[in-house]
């Protein structure tokens, strides 16, 4: 889950890590813009909250020199939508005046796995073009060493003593949190020390940390019918723009359909995973769902079933078109293994076009 | 020979009396694996599929010191305190099919076992295969045939797919390895691979990766600088929508980071050819295999 960044703020500061001074303001908060705004002192940055990244190049990131032009610039932000969500949450910011950009962030990953600490001068908009920077495996028995700190110091061309800190914050945070991803960019050296003055955070879902319950309650509040309905079944479903809804049994194997969907010409408009175990029930669910979204106009089911039993994916699908009526809606499902003969025969029974390869099922639904 | 398991595997299923641990125990037992021995705490003395059940691995080993893997089916909350006994308890391989571990969790675990010499193969993996000989894990069997193409995926269906597609046009496997779909996992890609490259019985390697993280950029820049038995790619989510977290816990792409592009650019420029759709993979493979001689 990508926290929105005022809330990775709140986490920061928790850690003593500095933050500019900035105050939000919410859709309900339209008419004390005014008065929030006037407790920070100009100039100011007004930034929408958004989970996508690239807002900045997306006109979300705006300076103001006055009160009434930052209430003017946030209320015309709170409502837009950008990457299919709707900008709830606008911050203000006094505007930081940094005399060199540079970029900080920790990340699970690496191999052997371990905490991953990337510093670079080249901080703001350029840093993932730029290259050169310093990446550190930190691993999680040794933790955070004085000679980490020491090496990004000198990288960075700061003192260890003021950088240290802010690395030993944010390392906490990211145990404490359950964070995969804590990112300062641009992490400002002004004439008063090192200001974090823009965030990211990504936090691990799967963790059932409870300090992430005020973060999850908000994104579940965002969540649209489709994917509350997704997570109520255990599914992961993706909305996308086209009308060609995606329905298969695991990640990887629902992904490549997407893909070849698009590579035939097609335009996927919704990413369904199963996942294991795919009884008729489920699998009827699914469909249902796949069917009630309004763009999807054609739906390719891909099974490559090795304890799923292809005949009762077919007998839910039987049973979701039955329910649903008939939509007018294309469909093709290509089952195999487990049982495939019996699953297709029951299809074809049920006058469903079923098939033995993925390639043969997307053209039918396709062309 | 075949990589991490063959017919000397001797297999302990933790958490053999949850109703995944039964049902695969059974179909490892179909499948030819010597599965000797289970465990589930508070369930010691019974048995399962005819598999004796220990209260803990210690026991378990103490009565079958043949024991040389673990798979794991225990639960996510309990998982990461099963891979610890597994390791404590002198195991050199752990499979771990459980999904939903915590990342943090699994990181601290990996490196535990490293340290002790013990590979982890997963979380959230399918297991691992060597066709015909032995399987730790939950795949189909019958779509793997017997061959000479080492598999490694972070994927589960998607590997049975390939398995297919490289049986229909006549090429077997020697083992197939599922990393697992997590953001972190134990066993990389570069880790099987140098397990394929001493491995007699495998001419080629086709890796099975996805977006979302670094580890195919990982692999990438291990085999720019010492390449071996040719390795072909097939990465899936080239479609998907970025910052969206594709099924697995692992699948998704923020900003320049686990992109599809970033991926292919990576793997193309240490020459790993990358197929453009499922379709192309054998042919890609046997072209390698003609150009390695």
């Amino acid at each position: 889950m990508i926290l929105l960044e005022f809330e990775a703020k709140r986490i920061l500061e928790e850690y003593g890590i500095p933050c500019e001074k900035s105050v939000l303001i919410g859709e309900g908060d339209a008419d004390r813009a005014g008065e929030l705004v006037s407790s920070l002192r100009p100039p100011y940055v007004v930034k929408a909250q958004v989970r996508a990244w690239g807002r900045g190049r997306a006109g979300l990131v705006r300076f103001a020199g006055s009160v009434d032009e930052a209430v003017s610039i946030a209320r015309g932000m709170l409502g837009s939508s950008f990457a299919g969500e709707r900008v709830r949450y606008v911050m203000v910011s006094e505007r930081v005046r940094p005399l060199r950009e540079l970029y900080v962030s920790m990340m699970l990953g690496g191999s052997p796995p371990g905490v991953l600490l990337l510093a670079s001068e080249a901080g703001g908009a350029g840093v993932e073009e730029a290259g050169g920077a310093l990446v550190l495996r930190v691993d999680p028995h040794a933790g955070l060493r004085g000679y980490a700190v020491r090496r990004v110091a000198k990288h960075l061309g700061v003192p260890a003593e003021s950088i240290a800190p802010i690395l030993e914050g944010m390392y906490r945070a990211l145990w404490d949190y359950s964070l995969t991803l804590l990112e300062l960019n641009p992490l400002a050296e002004t004439e008063g020390g090192l200001v974090a003055v823009d965030r990211k955070a990504v936090a691990d879902e799967d963790s059932g940390n409870p300090r992430l319950a005020e973060f999850i309650a908000r994104y579940e509040e965002e969540l649209g019918e489709l994917q509350r309905e997704a997570r109520r079944w255990g599914f992961a479903a993706v909305p996308l723009e086209g009308d060609v809804a995606v329905v298969g049994n695991g990640a990887g194997l629902t992904m490549a359909t997407l893909d070849a969907v698009a590579e035939a010409g097609g335009r996927p408009g919704l990413f369904l995973d199963l996942g294991g175990g795919a009884a008729a029930e489920r699998v009827k669910a699914a469909l249902l769902l796949a069917l009630r979204q309004p763009n999807v106009r054609r739906v390719l089911v891909n099974i490559v079933g090795g304890i799923t039993r292809c005949d009762e994916v077919a007998r839910g699908l039987v049973e979701a078109l039955r329910e649903a009526g008939a939509p007018g809606v294309r469909l093709a499902v290509r089952l195999s293994g487990f049982m495939e003969e019996e699953g297709r025969r029951i299809l074809e029974g049920a006058g469903i076009r079923a098939f033995a390869t993925l390639e043969e099922a997307v053209r039918e639904v396709v062309g | 020979m075949a990589i991490l398991v063959d017919e000397r595997t001797r297999v302990l299923v933790q958490g053999i009396t949850g109703r995944q641990g039964q049902l695969h125990t059974e179909l490892m037992l179909r499948y030819g694996t010597k599965v000797v021995a289970g465990v589930a705490p508070g369930r010691g003395g019974s048995r399962v599929h005819g598999v004796p059940v220990y209260d803990s691995v210690a026991e378990a080993v103490e009565e079958h010191p043949e024991v040389n893997a673990s798979v794991v089916f225990v639960p996510a909350r309990f998982a990461p305190d099963a891979v610890y006994e597994a390791v404590d308890a002198g195991l050199p391989l752990i499979v771990v099919i459980t999904e939903g571990v915590p990342a943090h969790e699994t990181l601290k675990m990996v490196a535990y076992a490293r340290g002790r010499g013990a590979v982890v193969v997963g979380p959230n993996s399918p297991g691992v295969i060597s066709p015909g000989r032995c399987k730790v894990g939950i795949m189909p069997g019958e779509l793997f045939k017997p061959g000479r193409i080492g598999v490694v995926s972070r994927s589960g269906t998607l590997t049975y797919e390939v398995a297919a597609r490289l049986a229909a046009a006549g090429l077997g496997v020697s083992t197939a390895v599922g990393i697992g779909g997590d953001l972190v996992t134990g066993l990389s890609f570069w880790d099987a691979y140098q397990l394929f490259n001493l491995d007699e019985e495998t001419d080629a390697v086709v890796l099975v990766g996805e977006i979302g993280g670094t580890k195919e950029e990982e692999f990438a820049r291990m085999y720019a600088r010492g390449r071996g038995k040719p390795v072909v790619a097939y990465i899936a989510g080239r479609t998907a929508p970025p910052g969206r977290r594709m099924g697995h816990a692992g699948a998704v792409a923020f900003g320049a980071t686990g992109t599809y592009e970033s991926k292919v650019r990576a793997l193309e420029g240490a020459g790993v050819p990358v197929a453009g759709g499922l379709g192309e993979l054998p042919q890609l493979v046997k072209r390698a295999l003609e150009e390695a001689g």
